[in-house]
């Protein structure tokens, strides 16, 4: 079975902004598989903070895996872009009406993690086997533990929230790691040079302070493992 | 505008706050904002809790400005509270825009170092109130396009917040997520 893995704009921009970009070239030497990005991930993680000095050459670094063909887009394994964009309408739909607060629908997911979402599902009926890279909590919590996202925001928004059933299988069907699990691969494999434990404790730290969305509790028992 | 009679409110409130220079109550004030804006997801009711935050901090770093150009500025901040609160009961919604821009533009007599001081003021004050709203649940993606900054700023920022330690984000075991990594990676 063909492999995938698909990579939201955070888990980039945060390997981005910790220098840690070669681990993807690296990985991908490994890989008997794709590294796929959406249009809409190039726009949020190249084309739009190539307009922003402080991030521009972050971005930059993102654009040369796409130059060099490590990371590319997904008519590569014959998804079109037509095909993503209405999968990630349908998808954008079904999430966003899952919950409800003062009786009105709560727009919680967009349109570049959907994207991800709805390029996972296309594989899926490719007999593509995918995992999504992503480092933002929100489209993992509503995919894994729906319940969990509704009590955070019940407790945030000091307000009550529905939650009405996923209707589509998508987001169940979907795997998901961050940065995080990717950084450990990359060091359990010798692909790292520095192969000490302090390394591993400075990759992890790394990325959760630039947007990874793993504890510090989650660390600590990825460092014992 | 959603929750006319809630941003009207806070406003009034932000006045009195703002006069009495109570950042404490100020930035309550902006955050209360922010969990009306986290449902409605109006981009009104999200300028108001950023105006707020950025007023806020600007009384808080009272003595590093010159304190003519202090005073220029916060003056003009209060006629335009004055002016928003006067466009909600009037019910006239693009008059309460042109202030808020106005607000975030400053007044033309401004010197230019406290021009691009306000301007560094309302990003940082967007990347605070884009952060709280990620801490309420929306995706990263949801809340920078609400505050119209880009993901980079609000994946730095929030990265330095505890909002990834609150127990209710992990939602599967961390074995379990490393195995479905190594399995892809075998």
């Amino acid at each position: 079975m063909m492999k995938a893995v698909i990579f939201d704009s955070g888990a980039l921009i945060t390997l981005s902004m910790n220098s840690m970009l070669d681990i993807i070239r690296e990985l991908k030497k490994k890989f008997n598989g794709k590294f796929l990005i959406t249009k809409e991930v190039e726009y949020e993680s190249v084309i739009r903070p190539m307009q922003i000095k402080k991030y521009k050459l972050g971005a930059m670094n993102i654009k040369a895996l796409i130059d060099d063909k490590i990371l590319e887009f997904p008519n590569v394994v014959g998804a079109s872009e037509k095909e993503i964009s209405l999968r990630t309408k349908e998808l954008m739909n079904a999430a966003n009406s899952v919950f409800q607060a003062r009786d009105r629908n709560l727009h919680l997911i967009d349109v570049g993690e959907t994207s991800c979402v709805a390029l996972s599902s296309l594989l899926y009926h490719k007999n593509i086997q995918s995992v999504i890279v992503i480092d933002e909590r929100t489209t993992r919590m509503l995919s894994e533990k729906p319940e969990n996202l509704q009590q955070l925001m019940e407790s945030k928004l000091h307000t009550k929230i529905m939650r009405l059933p996923l209707k589509d299988h998508a987001f169940r069907e979907t795997e998901f790691i961050r940065s995080a699990e990717l950084v450990y691969v990359a060091y359990k494999k010798g692909l790292v040079k520095n192969k000490s434990k302090d390394m591993l404790d400075a990759m992890l730290y790394g990325v959760k302070f630039k947007g990874c969305s793993i504890s510090n509790e989650e660390i600590k028992e990825i460092e014992k493992l | 505008m959603q929750e006319k009679e809630h941003v009207l409110e806070v406003l009034q409130n932000t006045k009195k706050a703002a006069r009495n220079e109570d950042i404490i109550e100020l930035k309550s004030l902006s955050d209360q904002t922010i969990h009306t804006a986290s449902i409605e997801q109006d981009s009104d009711n999200v300028i108001v809790a950023v105006v707020i935050y950025a007023l806020s901090k600007l009384i808080e770093r009272k003595s590093r400005y010159m304190a003519k150009d202090y005073q220029e500025y916060i003056n003009h901040y209060t006629v335009m509270i004055d002016e928003l609160i006067d466009s909600i009961k009037k019910n006239d919604p693009k008059r309460f825009q042109q202030h808020l821009k106005e607000i975030m533009s400053g007044s033309g007599k401004l010197s230019e170092h406290l021009r691009r001081t306000i301007e560094d003021l309302f990003r940082k004050a967007r990347i605070n109130k884009a952060s709280k709203v990620y801490e309420h649940g929306l995706s990263m993606g949801t809340t920078a396009k609400l505050l119209d900054i880009s993901l980079w700023e609000l994946a730095e920022y929030s990265g330095q917040t505890g909002i990834a330690d609150v127990p209710l984000t992990q939602t599967m075991d961390v074995k379990k997520r490393l195995n479905i990594a190594m399995e892809m990676f075998s």
